[in-house]
């Protein structure tokens, strides 16, 4: 009798996959075992059908219920959603972390979220299923991989390669006499620019007023030579772009920061200097009245979200359908040589909820969203806001035919340098103490050097409050885990 | 063990006589009326004091640790003793925030006071379509705030309606960018609050003038006052005390703004337009800094209270002028 029940639990467990002893559920792609360890975690609770909460970012509240659907219909876990804004979430996860109300059982926000949501608690770590699921992030850029984990585990997978890019006027570019005379005044042919000193000639260059003669054409509209983001809550996030190209780190081994060195005086300049040849109400826009300015034919250039490509091609009103070119980024020359550093300033991820009642069946969903085979698609969705990031994607028909083959090619150069926003506990505090004095410094209240010198102070006060011992452990796992690449001064 | 009488020690009969007269003392003491009156208030009282004890003890204690929402919940936070309340008083941004806020509140509510009482002094005497322009003149007041805030921000983008008319006004394009300079942005917000709260205070103004008694005012028109003298030397004096509410009330709610400045500007350009109540939030459900947000909110309750105490010695100050001025000479 004890030998038979000893067969059958085991029959049991290899029959369901469940895995006591952390063997892989069985499957031939992460989308499949994700689909069995679904099913097999449902039998294992005993029931055939489950719903589960997800706090959803509103922008994906058109795109995200077909995958919720097919998913219903493969493991029979019903996945409910509520919207919030993604201004609104990070609060709402942290309020959970008080309430522990087990309402959600994934979250969706953005990947700077990982660090103050692990350390609150309030979401699982998912190395354990990750062990048994086997997901595959091998293909993903290092630097975006290493977004997912913080302190070295698994918290987070995410779906959307939202590092910056730089898209220009291609039908100026081409005009003739722009061409010559530019080539006259610095020296080589306009084009992607390699630093940002050669975007701000470019900006400086193609830049006019409206109804002026701009070398055989009439201005329609005045011209702004640039956009890059100067509101507050967004152009941190493009400073750290200019200031990674410097191959600086933010910090030292004792959280000591070096951003009041000369890299970050200068990352602050460029933008000072690249702010004149912007709308003056640039200061006030966020991505809504960024891309339909650009759209609508008033700017030459704009640094931004990858997603401005597709908005360009299709936004009603667009005037530069087919006139847009992708560039990698710019950077800087560090010791002779060229270094380029795009910025992950969003990237859309999703989160289980340590509270959740079924934090195992949440999982699964995340992998099998996030997996080649369904997040391919998701990106290559008309409907959806989810950016390529995985190599293989630059091959994928759909995708191609939805982004277009240059901006592919560019937005994949783009993934392979893009560095994280400060992945480290009270990340939003360092963020706007930088925004204040960018702020400052961009309306000439203050010089570039005050401005790095009063974020630098104020840093250290945040990192003081929070714990230097245990911040310099996260950022020493940060360092080490390459995510800066091979900046230097830890 | 034998447990005494309670009248073991007194002689019989005086003890009895005693608990009657005690008796009686309750019940002569409960039949007073200004003890009648407060009597059924005291449940009532005790709720209200217990909806805001706890949250004020609870935000005092939470104030003393170091609680940020990373740590989960406040229990797991150390004890900080008054290190918030030094850190938030030693805070450039927390103490220019203050700053910020009054001189905010002191421009609009100004502003508020004087518009507020010029339209209650043309429309609070009858005439023909009074009761429209009552109307139309308090709308504004019964919108929400976050409507008001998103109506405004329509209307000072640079291209908007603002700029257009000033543009027509003055016959030279005007650009001025209402939400991206810090000086334009302070005035926008002035601007919208002045917009949405001058009907209350003229809303008080009306109410104040039409219940003035007629009897001064026609005493000084038959001694040859005029129109001027009237108003300066009989109506305003009489109207102080009104005054002196619609001041405290728009003080007090123009102190703590949130909703105009987060939709117009979300407290920027920079920390242009970040009103306390910005601070206090950001730092809590941004930063996750609550312990720090509850000290500085116990600071600001301290701040506050001295205004309001202020405020309402000026009140009575002034009603106690006013009630010497009714006493009769003898």
């Amino acid at each position: 009798m004890w030998k038979g029940a000893i067969v059958g639990a085991v029959a049991l467990l290899l029959a369901t996959g469940t895995t006591a002893w952390g063997q892989t559920v069985p499957g031939a792609t992460p989308s499949e075992r994700a689909v069995n360890g679904a099913k097999a975690y449902l039998k294992k609770i005993g029931v055939d059908r489950l719903e589960q909460t997800m706090m959803l970012v509103s922008l994906f509240a058109k795109a995200q219920p077909k995958y919720l659907e097919e998913w219903e219909k493969l493991t029979g876990i019903k996945i409910k959603t509520i919207e919030y804004g993604y201004t609104d979430i990070p609060s709402k996860i942290m309020a959970d972390a008080v309430a522990k109300t087990g309402q959600y059982d994934i979250y969706n926000h953005q990947m700077y979220m990982v660090p103050d949501a692990a350390e609150a608690g309030v979401i699982a770590p998912l190395d354990d299923y990750a062990a048994r699921g086997k997901p595959s992030f091998d293909d993903i850029p290092k630097t975006l991989r290493n977004e997912q984990y913080y302190r070295g585990k698994l918290y987070a997978t995410f779906n959307d390669g939202d590092q910056t890019v730089l898209a220009l006027r291609k039908d100026l570019l081409e005009l003739p006499q722009a061409r010559a005379a530019f080539k006259a005044k610095f020296g080589r042919e306009p084009g992607c620019p390699d630093t940002w000193k050669q975007w701000e000639e470019l900006a400086s260059f193609y830049n006019g007023k409206k109804g002026q003669n701009f070398y055989g054409i009439t201005l329609e509209k005045d011209l702004y030579g640039a956009q890059e983001y100067r509101a507050r809550d967004f152009a941190y996030r493009w400073w750290q772009g200019h200031y990674a190209s410097k191959g600086k780190l933010l910090f030292n081994r004792n959280m000591k920061p070096l951003i009041d060195g000369p890299e970050g005086v200068e990352a602050t300049k460029e933008m000072i200097g690249l702010t004149q040849y912007m709308p003056k109400d640039i200061f006030g826009w966020g991505t809504p009245q960024n891309y339909p300015f650009f759209a609508q034919g008033n700017s030459f250039s704009i640094s931004t979200f990858p997603s401005i490509v597709g908005y360009a091609e299709k936004a009603p009103g667009t005037v530069v359908t087919g006139k847009v070119l992708s560039c990698v980024v710019p950077g800087s020359i560090v010791k002779g040589k060229l270094v380029r550093r795009s910025v992950q300033p969003a990237g859309t991820q999703y989160m289980v909820s340590r509270y959740s009642k079924h934090p195992e069946a949440a999982y699964w969903f995340l992998q099998w969203f996030s997996s080649p085979e369904v997040g391919d698609r998701a990106v290559a969705d008309p409907a959806g806001f989810w950016d390529p990031y995985r190599p293989a994607q630059a091959k994928n028909p759909a995708i191609i035919a939805k982004f277009g083959e240059q901006f592919m090619k560019v937005t994949m150069e783009n993934a392979k340098i893009a560095v994280p926003m400060i992945p480290l506990q009270g990340n939003r505090e360092y963020f706007d103490a930088l925004d204040v004095s960018l702020q400052e410094a961009f309306f000439a209240r203050i010089t570039a050097e005050e401005a790095m010198k009063r974020t630098a102070r104020a840093w250290e006060k945040i990192t003081d409050d929070i714990g230097r011992k245990k911040q310099a452990e996260a950022w020493k796992t940060v360092v080490e885990s390459g995510s800066y690449f091979d900046a230097e001064g830890y | 063990m034998t447990r005494l009488p309670d009248t073991a020690a007194a002689p019989p009969g005086v003890a009895a006589a005693s608990t009657r007269s005690r008796r009686l003392t309750v019940g002569a003491w409960l039949e007073q009326e200004r003890v009648f009156r407060w009597i059924p208030l005291i449940p009532v009282q005790l709720l209200l004091l217990a909806l805001l004890a706890v949250p004020f003890a609870l935000t005092i204690y939470i104030s003393l640790l170091r609680w940020r929402l990373t740590l989960g919940f406040w229990t797991a936070a150390p004890f900080g003793g008054l290190s918030n309340f030094v850190d938030a008083l030693t805070d450039e941004v927390f103490l220019f925030s203050i700053v910020r806020t009054f001189t905010f509140a002191a421009s609009a509510v100004t502003a508020e006071l004087l518009l507020g009482f010029g339209l209650a002094l043309l429309t609070y005497k009858s005439f023909r379509g009074r009761r429209f322009y009552l109307t139309v003149f308090l709308i504004p007041m019964m919108i929400i705030p976050v409507v008001v805030g998103y109506d405004f921000s329509m209307l000072l983008i640079d291209t908007g309606p603002l700029n257009h008319a000033l543009s027509r006004l003055t016959g030279q394009e005007v650009r001025i960018r209402w939400m991206s300079e810090y000086r334009a942005a302070q005035v926008a917000v002035v601007l919208a609050d002045i917009w949405q709260w001058t009907p209350l205070t003229f809303l008080i103004f009306v109410s104040g003038l039409s219940a003035l008694p007629p009897e001064p005012i026609r005493a000084a028109q038959v001694m040859g006052a005029s129109r001027w003298q009237v108003f300066r030397y009989v109506q305003l004096p009489l109207l102080k005390p009104v005054i002196m509410i619609a001041l405290v009330v728009r003080s007090m709610e123009a102190l703590k703004i949130f909703d105009i400045p987060m939709l117009l500007t979300q407290g920027g350009p920079g920390n242009a337009t970040e009103t306390l109540s910005i601070f206090l939030w950001r730092n809590a459900w941004v930063f996750n800094k609550v312990s720090y947000a509850a000290a500085a909110s116990v600071l600001l309750l301290v701040l506050f209270s001295v205004v309001i105490f202020a405020s309402i010695r000026l009140l009575q100050r002034e009603r106690a002028a006013l009630e010497a001025e009714r006493v009769p000479a003898r």
